[in-house]
């Protein structure tokens, strides 16, 4: 464990920095990783539950959320501010996230759809990481029925409760489009759902 | 983030049976956990994934502009551009006058209004040698003879009595009797 670690996570819980102090920091090459240290513990756990939701494994949202911090690192020179930084690395996440259920699709030789869901959601039961009981499985199962982009919009506003007019900027998709979205998904889970006998 | 307290009716209104899995999940979780001290680690293994693929290094481009380069960025040299051509332009407009003309060049009336503006700051022989008679080209002419006896000389008319007592005095008797 870093030197560093305690002191930042303690400055973290007591006084959570700005964006604005995290990108000075990262401006200067001496302070360069302190700023990134602080903008991970920053975001660290939002971005994880994002990406856990969508991958639904711990290592497979572990694989993800790395790659995404790496490439914050290495792509924060081309952040222009025209965004929340939050708002830049939620995007970074959910196309890592994409990418890697494509991957395994391909890996896989089955669509992202119907017919990945069922290994997808099926590895849940194996996963010492997730022990929710038979009904939070099943609602998983459905979830992962959904078409990768609605399954984000359902997440989204299901789990992080965002609201549609910061959903229409992280996702460059306009508010109808998202409630229209959405609500399709909660028909179909629902339905999904119950049709699944349990 | 802020939360959307509109979502608990939205779900009433679309599926009342989420809306419970809802209360459910924020009662009890969604099954979802982690490793403990997995964000404790976690910083310290996407730093060694940066070393690991050579990486670990500021990024160019995010650095502020220090003063050099913000000197050099191109509204500043622009400014600067425009600020150079207007002091040229006032150094050219505002050039020195032509230069005084020597006082050969000055008119009578201009040195006569001259002196009578500062005649306090003249003495006696110098206004004498402004108001003095042009030498005459004459040779044979006596050098030592008074000037008010040379060929234009003035007429008793244009002198006071003092000068005239002092010309009579200065007068030989044949001059007097041609005089008279």
């Amino acid at each position: 464990m870093s030197a560093l670690q305690p002191l930042t996570a303690s400055l973290n819980s007591r006084h959570p920095a700005s964006d604005d102090h995290m990108l000075d920091l990262m401006r200067s090459e001496r302070t360069f990783e302190r700023g990134f240290r602080m903008l991970m513990q920053q975001y660290r756990e939002r971005l994880y539950w994002l990406i856990r939701r969508m991958v639904l494994h711990h290592e497979d949202a572990d694989d993800v959320l790395q790659n995404t911090f790496i490439k914050v690192y290495r792509g924060i020179g081309q952040f222009e501010g025209k965004s929340k930084l939050y708002t830049w690395m939620y995007r970074i996440a959910t196309n890592e996230a994409l990418s890697h259920l494509q991957s395994r699709a391909r890996h896989s030789a089955t669509s992202l759809d119907s017919e990945m869901a069922g290994p997808l959601a099926n590895r849940l039961q194996a996963d010492i990481w997730f022990d929710g009981d038979r009904a939070q499985q099943k609602l998983q199962e459905a979830m992962a029925q959904l078409p990768e982009k609605q399954r984000l919009v359902f997440n989204l506003r299901y789990y992080d409760e965002m609201p549609y007019e910061e959903m229409s900027r992280l996702l460059d998709t306009s508010v109808g489009a998202l409630k229209a979205s959405f609500h399709h998904a909660v028909k179909k889970v629902e339905a999904m759902f119950k049709a699944t006998d349990f | 983030m802020k939360k959307d307290t509109a979502l608990q009716d939205e779900l009433k209104d679309l599926s009342p049976f989420l809306y419970e899995q809802k209360l459910k999940q924020e009662a009890q979780g969604d099954g979802f956990h982690m490793p403990p001290d997995y964000f404790d680690a976690l910083e310290e293994a996407v730093l060694a994934r940066l070393d690991s693929h050579g990486v670990r290094r500021p990024p160019a481009g995010i650095e502020k502009p220090g003063l050099v380069r913000w000197l050099f960025t191109p509204q500043i040299l622009l400014a600067t551009a425009a600020a150079i051509v207007l002091v040229l332009a006032a150094v050219w407009f505002f050039r020195p006058a032509e230069p005084v003309p020597v006082i050969a060049e000055l008119t009578e009336e201009d040195i006569e209004a001259y002196v009578l503006d500062n005649i306090h700051d003249f003495d006696t022989e110098q206004l004498a040698a402004l108001t003095s008679y042009e030498p005459s080209d004459n040779a044979n002419e006596d050098p030592s003879a008074s000037p008010k006896s040379k060929t234009d000389k003035p007429t008793l008319d244009d002198l006071s009595p003092e000068d005239v007592e002092s010309v009579l005095r200065d007068m030989s008797e044949e001059e007097l009797q041609e005089l008279l």
